[in-house]
């Protein structure tokens, strides 16, 4: 991380505590019969009287909750969700994916729609069209219907298909001319995104194509590919701020393959990433002024004093007491002749050698103790004598020669540590030798010294290398090593030294006696580390402590330490890593091929593993299905909406996608909706303004006789379970 | 559901005497007891409403689209001519269903990425089955552990089996 350049860190943007809306006035459209224009979106519920110019919108989740400390239940829905952090457990939403499934979400958002438009009539008198999803399971749509007419009484209900109504807000004839625009509608939606053709202001619902391939599929995706990216960041990244990073992050590539060539290189990948910040808290670090740190060193001293003189103390007592005990032999001693045996059985000691043996051991303890506490050094051993050895066996008694062979032993103990502190001494004297030697070279020449070194620092790498190498091989069941391997455990079996015959009669097995035997087992034994290994990590250790003390051009970085966990230059544009301490710089996500991979799944979803076709190849089936004609008409207005749609750079790339595909002289044209997120509501408030609102919706009486699954099949409607006008 | 009209506004604080004065926001936000005129009393709460899986949804429509296709076949098999000169319609154009409308599974040959880094992978890890850029990429494949490499290969959808 460089700290010249700018950095391209934008911090998490903060959420506000929402904001309450009071419900409108109804009084505008009391016993008016205006028309109810509900969008009913997988994420946002937008709802509205068609006279109005804007819907209002609210998420489409609702939470039914209970207020802990006050035992309130709330009903939350929307942005209220937001107010209360506990109901966002306990949120639900009516929609799963791309179908209706929770039908008393769907009634508590349409109660809360109801409500905000200040509707207080005992039933809902306004025509409603609502939007569906192209072809819905008729399910949903029954459940719907339902609803509708028998909970809240509507007169009419149609239905239509959002993005067609965007189309028509966008391609709005003036009357008196009738609705006969052609197109190619291309959806974004939140689960799914659809291809719809129209010919003569009809969609044709038989040959449209839905890719179940949304902004929440998108979202999951950048999710889990952060996660991978990632796998220790420090805080949890949740949906809604992954879907900010979508949002304002990624884009779609114009040619695909082309920019990953260019991002191979690490300076433009580098330069390709955006960094979200997110939240952290800076640790407290205790700073100790200087006074408290010589204050917390007086105080260890100190006690490392009261510890020495506690012991000298003890050592002192302990002493005394040894005194005070020979004294009391002392006298034992003395008083033997006066004293009977019996007293003295009382003591414990058997008879006068015990006695004798007691008093000088006491002796020598309590003079050593005194030398010690004198001198306060290490005493040299003075040779012991030992004067029975010389003696020969037969001069001595029982006694005497058990005394001999004890002062054998000890004699022998006393040369054997006489030998050890020579050898010691003698490797000192060589080892000294060997580095003043060292050091002499060093100040001649420092040059050759440092190359001489360096060849050796080399070579342990790659007796290294080659051993990981060789171990990694050996797990390879195929490798020449592992055939090896098996081939010396089979000889071993076969063991042809030992001639059949004698084999039979018991022979014995001479395998270890020549010591090269026990070579094979290093070979075959692979988990038992070698102490090589070992040896060669401490060779490697010493070299490169010399290397760095001595030598100005051998680094930190030439050590094998470093140079094994170095990482790529690309790895590290992918990914840069952070100091350990650096807390503000561990929660921060870099983003460079994501921002391009994710969009790119619409064109290929097989990239994120959803086994369909991408949006390029969807259009070529649809269009494949239409004359040449009936295709020019089409393409030459394809019309791109949906709240994802506003991700950047689709447009060029739609182009680029099917330009290849059409004959060279079809124009093609394709075009974005003036607000695509809001635009389906407005066109479908505009076709409730006009009359053709009556031809289309299903009367409750029809409702009653048909039930909920048939509606009537008109241009902007879908067409499974519909009837004729 | 009982109806809702009758209850009053939840702003007076004449429950707990104790309970602040002005409703925090949450309450403020909450329309449990606002009332909801426009709702039908008598209507009860159907069986029909319990709410389905999404999977038993999909497959009563599938049972009930193919039972539509073998009526209409059947029917089209009545009325055919005695030369036989009925024309073959698909059903699929008149009756596109939810399942029917969905897009075919992709014919082009699926493009290989890295999946590590998302850069161009033309190589494959023979142990891991993941796809890599280059050889720094591919130390990094050697050192992941087996629950590392699992991850990446369900981002992209492939599920390896558990041995």
């Amino acid at each position: 991380m460089s700290e010249g350049e700018t950095l391209n860190i934008t911090r998490l943007p903060f959420q506000p505590l929402p904001s309450v809306v009071p419900p409108d006035s109804y009084d505008a459209h009391r016993s008016k019969q205006t028309p109810l224009v509900i969008d009913n979106g997988s994420t946002n519920l937008r709802f509205g009287f068609a006279t109005s110019s804007t819907p209002r919108t609210g998420l489409n989740v609702v939470a039914k909750y209970k207020e802990r400390r006050t035992n309130k239940p709330l009903l939350l829905f929307g942005e209220g969700i937001e107010a209360e952090s506990g109901a966002k457990a306990q949120a639900k939403t009516p929609w799963e994916g791309d179908v209706l499934l929770n039908f008393d979400a769907l009634e508590n958002a349409l109660d809360y729609a109801f409500i905000h438009l200040g509707i207080d009539t005992p039933t809902v008198d306004h025509p409603v069209i609502m939007t569906e999803r192209l072809s819905s399971p008729l399910h949903s749509r029954a459940l719907t219907s339902e609803l509708m007419f028998e909970q809240y009484a509507v007169p009419s209900l149609a239905y239509c298909v959002d993005s067609v109504m965007s189309f028509y807000h966008n391609n709005i004839p003036s009357p008196p001319i009738p609705f006969t625009s052609d197109g190619l509608v291309v959806s974004f939606n939140s689960a799914s995104t659809s291809v719809i053709p129209l010919l003569n202001g009809k969609g044709i619902m038989s040959h449209a194509k839905r890719i179940p391939w949304g902004a929440t599929q998108a979202t999951e995706f950048l999710l889990k590919l952060v996660q991978l990216k990632y796998p220790t960041f420090p805080t949890r990244v949740t949906t809604a701020q992954t879907s900010w990073m979508l949002q304002n992050f990624c884009e779609f590539a114009i040619d695909y393959p082309a920019l990953l060539r260019e991002l191979k290189d690490p300076l433009k990948l580098r330069a390709s990433e955006r960094i979200v910040q997110f939240p952290f808290i800076l640790p407290v670090i205790e700073e100790k002024t200087e006074e408290e740190l010589a204050r917390i060193a007086e105080r260890k001293k100190e006690q490392g004093r009261k510890l020495q003189e506690i012991a000298a103390k003890s050592r002192m007592e302990k002493l005394v007491q040894k005194e005070s005990d020979l004294q009391h032999l002392l006298s034992l001693r003395e008083r033997r002749e006066e004293e009977s045996k019996k007293d003295w059985a009382e003591e414990g000691f058997e008879n006068d050698a015990a006695l004798d043996g007691a008093i000088k051991k006491l002796e020598s303890n309590l003079k050593r103790a005194r030398k010690k506490e004198a001198d306060g050094e290490d005493m040299e051993d003075e040779p012991p004598s030992f004067p029975l050895i010389d003696v020969p066996d037969a001069d001595l008694d029982e006694d005497g020669l058990k005394e001999k062979k004890k002062q054998r032993l000890l004699r022998a103990g006393y040369e054997a540590r006489e030998r050890a502190r020579k050898e010691k001494e003698r490797e000192r004297e060589e080892r000294e030798a060997e580095e003043r030697k060292e050091e002499e070279e060093r100040d001649r020449d420092l040059a050759g010294w440092a190359t001489k070194l360096r060849k050796e620092h080399d070579a342990i790498i790659n007796k290294i290398k080659d051993r990981n190498r060789r171990k990694a091989a050996l797990t390879d069941r195929k490798s020449a090593a592992s055939q090896a391997r098996m081939k010396s455990i089979a000889n071993l079996a076969a063991d042809e030294r030992v001639p059949k015959k004698r084999r039979k009669n018991g022979g014995e097995d001479m395998f270890g006696a020549d010591d090269a035997d026990w070579q094979i087992y290093r070979k075959i034994n692979t988990t038992a580390p070698s102490s090589d290994e070992e040896d060669d990590y401490a060779n490697l250790q010493t070299v490169e402590q010399k290397l760095l003390a001595y030598d100005p051009t051998f680094t930190a970085e030439h050590t094998h330490a470093s140079l094994s966990s170095q990482r790529s230059a690309l790895m590290q544009a992918f990914r840069p890593e952070y100091a350990e301490g650096d807390v503000e710089g561990k929660t921060r996500i870099h983003l460079n091929v994501e921002r391009w991979r994710v969009p790119e799944a619409w064109f290929q979803p097989s990239m994120a593993g959803v086994d369909s076709a991408g949006l390029g190849e969807v259009i070529q089936t649809v269009l494949a299905r239409f004359t040449d004609t009936e295709k020019g008409r089409l393409v030459k207005n394809v019309f791109v909406t949906g709240g994802p749609s506003q991700i950047p750079n689709l447009l060029p790339r739609l182009n680029a996608t099917l330009r290849p595909i059409l004959p060279p002289e079809m124009p093609l044209d394709i075009v974005r909706a003036a607000d695509p997120v809001l635009d389906a509501w407005r066109g479908m408030a505009d076709f409730a303004r006009t009359d053709e609102l009556k031809r289309v919706g299903v009367t409750k009486a029809e409702y009653e006789e048909w039930g909920g699954e048939r509606i009537k099949r008109w241009w902007g409607g879908n067409w499974n379970a519909s009837v004729p006008i | 559901m009982p109806p809702k009209g009758s209850t009053k506004r939840r702003l007076a604080a004449n429950d707990d005497g104790s309970a602040a004065s002005t409703p925090t926001l949450a309450e403020q936000f909450s329309y449990l007891h606002q009332p909801r005129p426009f709702k039908n009393p008598h209507y009860t709460k159907n069986v029909n409403r319990r709410t389905k899986n999404l999977k038993t949804v999909l497959t009563q429509e599938r049972e009930r689209e193919r039972a539509e296709r073998e009526r209409i076949r059947l029917e089209k098999e009545g009325n055919m001519d005695t030369d036989g000169q009925a024309p073959e319609q698909n059903p699929a154009d008149d009756l596109p269903t939810y399942s029917s409308i969905e897009a075919p599974p992709s014919v082009l040959p699926p493009g290989r990425y890295c999946d590590i880094t998302g850069l161009e992978g033309p190589y494959t890890d023979p142990a891991t089955g993941l796809r890599y850029h280059d050889k720094s990429i591919y130390e990094l494949i050697k050192g992941l552990s087996a629950t590392a490499a699992k991850d990446y290969l369900a981002a992209r959808g492939v599920n390896p089996i558990v041995k």
